[in-house]
């Protein structure tokens, strides 16, 4: 009888531990506001890289769902005729201030958001720039440290995927395809 | 050649050489009017008539001619930099600053030389008798190596001036953050054309700093889901060390603009004012009395909440 008595209680605290965990599933979400992303691009003339370190991004550990948001005239670089430049002509940012990404990883189950580790993730979504939304899949990374989870990756972006226009002038200096890094370091919620 | 001769030639290939940037720069100041080949070319004839007319003409060494040359020299070069200021201010489409930076060195350039030369100033100018000399190295250098200097350095510096690292200087407004974001929720059109990339000036207190690449402070507005996201140089991290959170700092940014979650985005949450390129002007620590320059009333009031 004892013998049952605390099997009972002992599967009512596995059961209520078990609630609560899958309570704590639902919200598991990692979030972040100073996110960087940079991009590069090289050619014979000149290499240019730029920087923006307030970068939004959310992830549902639960569903693997993620998204990013960044404010085009927060890309700092380091010529100041440049940021001018990528702004105000290329990016157009007066009227497309925000670029926006909304996607999840495909392979969210090899992820053990409970266990510190580094996984491979292959990230689907829709990437929106410049006015132009565009399907982009990502090969990435997630690292868990702790109550941390850090995305990690790179992919190129052609500019007339997004319909961005580079004058003749400068045509030379900037490549037709950017190279554009992630790395954001979410914290769980 | 004398030195007479050598300064106008001098002088007027700066002039055309400037012309003939703008022609092929390809810009265009009024959408689809050809402008750029308007200004150009006028640019470029009026230079090329004077410059030839200068050969033939100053064959008989008269001194009215010469001063007619100056003269429209002179003109010539204040239409070059007319058209650049008229450009600078008015222009709509693509404008390349560093091909137009180059034209404006160049004009600036012939223009203080035409100007020297019409006022007789500069060198042996003043000597009439010098000016019918052959040039010897210090016209040289004088007439031709100086100004290639003075246009090669400011075209350098034009493509290299490095952004700077924080919002230094006076500011173009000082506004408290909650205001601001209500102008940008209401007019953001205007808001964007207004404040985005200007250097604001406000206060407000500390709820956060975090960052790894750069030094990143949240401030409170005291508006349900609204922050403040102020990002700095991570050069400035001493200067940042005693910040603290609950302090109220009166900062100095460039703004980026609202940010909002779009629609169907669900996991983003909140909206922020960023602000980038940050300076931290005064750290007023924890005393509730901010800075007497920006108007907070608001978050002053508010602040005991904290």
């Amino acid at each position: 009888m004892k013998n049952a008595l605390i099997l009972l209680l002992g599967f009512t605290l596995l059961r209520g531990v078990s609630a609560q965990s899958n309570e704590s599933d639902k919200t598991q979400l990692y979030t972040t506001s100073s996110g960087t992303i940079k991009f590069f691009s090289k050619t014979t003339a000149e290499n240019i890289d730029a920087t923006n370190n307030q970068v939004k991004a959310a992830l549902d550990a639960n569903t693997g769902n993620m998204e990013f948001a960044v404010s085009i005239n927060s890309f700092l670089f380091k010529k100041a005729l440049m940021q001018k430049h990528f702004q105000e002509n290329y990016l157009e940012s007066d009227k497309f201030p925000k670029s926006t990404f909304k996607g999840s990883i495909t392979n969210n189950a090899a992820v053990k958001y409970g266990v510190d580790g580094t996984y491979p993730v292959n990230v689907k979504g829709k990437l929106t720039m410049h006015g132009v939304t565009k399907d982009v899949n990502i090969p990435g990374k997630v690292t868990i440290s702790g109550k941390k989870a850090i995305l990690s990756g790179d992919f190129n972006v052609l500019l007339d995927d997004y319909n961005i226009k580079v004058p003749a002038n400068n045509a030379s200096q900037i490549a037709k395809s950017i190279k554009v890094t992630v790395d954001c370091s979410l914290q769980k919620k | 050649m004398t030195v007479k001769h050598l300064q106008i030639f001098s002088l007027w290939a700066a002039t055309l050489l400037s012309a003939l940037i703008f022609i092929l720069s390809g810009n265009t100041l009024f959408g689809d009017i050809p402008i750029r080949v308007i200004f150009g070319f006028s640019a470029l004839s009026i230079t090329l008539f004077t410059w030839v007319a200068t050969i033939f003409l100053t064959k008989g060494s008269k001194a009215s001619f010469f001063n007619l040359f100056r003269i429209l020299g002179f003109l010539s070069a204040l239409f070059n930099l007319a058209v650049v200021f008229y450009a600078a201010f008015s222009f709509d489409g693509y404008w390349s600053e560093e091909i137009n930076g180059i034209f404006f060195v160049f004009s600036g350039v012939s223009f203080v030389f035409l100007l020297f030369n019409y006022l007789g100033f500069g060198n042996h100018a003043l000597s009439n008798q010098k000016q019918n000399q052959k040039p010897d190295v210090t016209d040289w250098i004088f007439i031709l190596v100086i100004p290639f200097l003075v246009a090669a350095y400011g075209v350098f510096s034009l493509f290299n001036q490095e952004t700077a690292l924080s919002s230094v200087g006076e500011p173009d407004f000082t506004i408290q953050p909650a205001p601001l974001m209500d102008i940008f929720e209401k007019e953001a059109a205007d808001a964007n054309q207004k404040y985005i990339g200007k250097v604001i000036r406000f206060s407000g207190s500390v709820a956060e700093i975090s960052g790894d690449s750069s030094i990143f402070i949240t401030l409170n507005t005291w508006k349900e889901g609204y922050a403040v996201n102020c990002d700095f140089d991570l050069e400035l991290k001493d200067k940042l060390s005693a910040v603290l959170q609950g302090d109220s700092l009166l900062l100095q940014c460039s703004c980026s603009g609202l940010s909002a979650p779009e629609e169907g985005m669900s996991l983003l949450s909140g909206a922020s004012l960023e602000m980038t390129r940050c300076a931290l002007i005064t750290n007023f620590k924890n005393n509730p009395n901010l800075g007497t320059d920006v108007e907070h009333p608001k978050e002053t009031a508010n602040k005991k909440r904290k």
